[in-house]
């Protein structure tokens, strides 16, 4: 294996220096190429792991190396970077100005961009002008002129209403076909994101809880699923499910449980044998086990939580 | 692909050129505020108070004290500016760039050294007003003035936004220093030359912009000390350069 473009070692960072640290990485090594997600509950530590890796943040202790030049390095934040007042044009020429590229290379980045990002009609606009979709995708724009082999994305939909967030991904999957990308590092909590990376780290207390591929985490449950709906009365059918059976299952909100198994219409037969179960039951649909329900199931494995919400399968 | 001092220095104080021409409401500011200040003290005290041994009078005298205002509060008020890019993300996608630091905040200073020099140039418009005479202006004196002293003032200002990190904050921490150091910099009335004041007025960049611009503006025998601010105004120039480059260094200004 070719050595790794960054790479972290007995890392530690604290926002506070006297405090306990916010982020403690044994050792975290990222390859050329590599599609990686960062997953975890609010306040887990993923972005602050994005920013330590982005070299935004630096480390009190432990060690950053990265093979990659500054300048080949782009991020992405929660909330668009450009300057508002000014129009799309002027930003993007400003940001490769500081990126340091000749106005020859603007142009020809921007022309790149143009049609991958649908810059067109949105170089002319001020910034504020534009609808919020509109600026992720020129901020985007701003992150990839300097066509960067690192693309960081802190949470970058975070805000958008699903529409636009289908708009941004399906933009950057865009770009990725065009080869603008090589390696790709993201923090998010939209399951529906991460089915786009081929690495997942879940991230828990400020530390690496799991660290594998997307196929690796799918097959850690059962093929099948039983999505069994509650109104308001999951967490009493999990109880008394808990008691009768001894397959895996989930509570993502409080009208849904998943009930992970080998074969989820035999699970289904069985709970109508129940009564008692059988009764808080409004409706259930047999599916294929889902990415979506692994990384649930994963995260309450880890974080040993039973809230609700923290995902949006 | 490298980026030089001066292309990121040349871009951001592009940017705020772009931005001023936008803000149209800012023109108003420009000279009004300093027309008004000097009309009122200056017309009010003009027939009350005498400056001895300078053989000028009071309106005269604070027409100089109204051009150091100027450079004081568009560079208070520009920096600002800098708070607000660093809590809206913008200053963070500057800074994780490999732009040299010392390229950004001199951008940043060449943008609020042109607004100064602009609100200056339209102000000069009034030195009839005041009694003087452009044939006797020392364009020399007035523009290195102006250039350095608003540098000095912008550095200052910039790294002091980048430190406190909220626009309140800023407000209240840099109007209670500077506007007393202002008030007692000659420019409202002539300063001791003894004691502790001296002492503060050596260390005050307003002493030396408010003498310069004197020198400028109203013919002196004492021209050559004029040297000796540039020199003070050049040290304080760089130290404070120093200030706001290491300010953007901290994760305030990163807003991480």
């Amino acid at each position: 294996m070719k050595n790794p473009v960054l790479t972290l070692n007995q890392v530690e960072f604290s926002y506070k220096p006297s405090a306990k640290p916010n982020l403690f990485v044994n050792h975290l090594e990222i390859h050329a190429g590599e599609t990686l997600a960062l997953v975890g509950r609010n306040g887990s530590g993923k972005s602050t792991l994005l920013l330590t890796l982005a070299g935004l943040l630096d480390p009190q202790k432990g060690q950053r190396t990265a093979l990659i030049p500054r300048s080949k390095i782009a991020l992405v934040f929660q909330t668009p970077c450009l300057d508002k007042k000014l129009t799309v044009g002027e930003n993007l020429s400003l940001f490769g100005k500081v990126w340091g590229m000749s106005r020859a290379e603007i142009d020809r980045a921007i022309s790149k961009l143009e049609h991958a990002l649908q810059l067109g009609e949105l170089i002319p606009k001020t910034v504020q002008t534009l609808s919020g979709g509109q600026q992720r995708r020129a901020d985007l724009a701003r992150a990839l002129l300097c066509d960067p082999e690192i693309l960081f994305l802190d949470e970058p939909t975070a805000g958008l209403d699903l529409v636009a967030q289908r708009e941004f991904w399906n933009t950057l999957a865009e770009t990725g076909k065009t080869g603008v990308i090589r390696t790709l590092i993201c923090a998010s909590h939209h399951a529906a994101e991460l089915k786009l990376f081929n690495r997942l780290v879940f991230m828990n207390n400020g530390q690496i809880a799991l660290d594998a591929q997307q196929n690796s985490i799918t097959s850690l449950l059962p093929p099948e699923t039983l999505e069994v709906n509650t109104p308001e009365k999951a967490d009493t059918f999990a109880r008394d499910l808990s008691k009768t059976s001894q397959a895996p299952f989930s509570v993502p909100s409080r009208d849904k449980v998943l009930i992970h198994s080998e074969n989820a219409s035999a699970t289904l037969e069985k709970i109508k044998t129940d009564a008692a179960l059988n009764a808080l039951v409004e409706s259930a649909l047999v599916r294929k086990t889902q990415l979506s329900d692994a990384l649930w199931h994963e995260l309450i494995r880890l974080s040993d939580i039973s809230g609700e919400g923290a995902y949006n399968t | 692909m490298s980026s030089g001092i001066l292309q990121v220095a040349s871009a951001l104080w592009l940017r705020d050129m772009i931005r001023f021409k936008k803000e149209k409401s800012r023109w108003l500011g420009l000279v009004s505020q300093p027309l008004m200040f000097w009309f009122l003290i200056g017309f009010g005290l003009n027939k009350v108070v005498s400056i001895p041994e300078s053989g000028t009078n009071y309106l005269q005298f604070f027409y100089c004290g109204s051009l150091v205002m100027c450079v004081l509060f568009t560079t208070l008020f520009g920096a600002i500016s800098l708070i607000e890019d660093a809590q809206s993300g913008f200053l963070r996608a500057i800074l994780v760039s490999p732009a040299p630091r010392i390229g950004i905040t001199a951008g940043k200073i060449a943008g609020l050294v042109t607004l100064v020099a602009v609100q200056i140039a339209l102000l000069l418009v009034f030195v009839p007003v005041a009694g003087l005479a452009f044939a006797d202006i020392s364009w020399f004196l007035l523009l290195a003035g102006v250039i350095l002293g608003s540098a000095v003032l912008s550095a200052v200002n910039l790294g002091a936004a980048l430190l406190i990190n909220s626009v309140q904050g800023y407000h209240a921490v840099m109007g209670l220093i500077l506007f007393p150091l202002w008030i007692i910099s000659g420019a409202m009335f002539p300063i001791p030359e003894t004691g502790l004041w001296s002492w503060i007025a050596a260390l005050n960049p307003m002493t030396h912009i408010a003498v310069l611009f004197r020198a400028g503006l109203i013919p002196s025998p004492h021209g050559a000390e004029s040297w000796l601010h540039l020199t003070i105004l050049g040290i304080q120039f760089l130290a404070a350069l120093w200030f706001a480059t290491a300010m953007t260094h901290s994760r305030k200004a990163r807003h991480v």
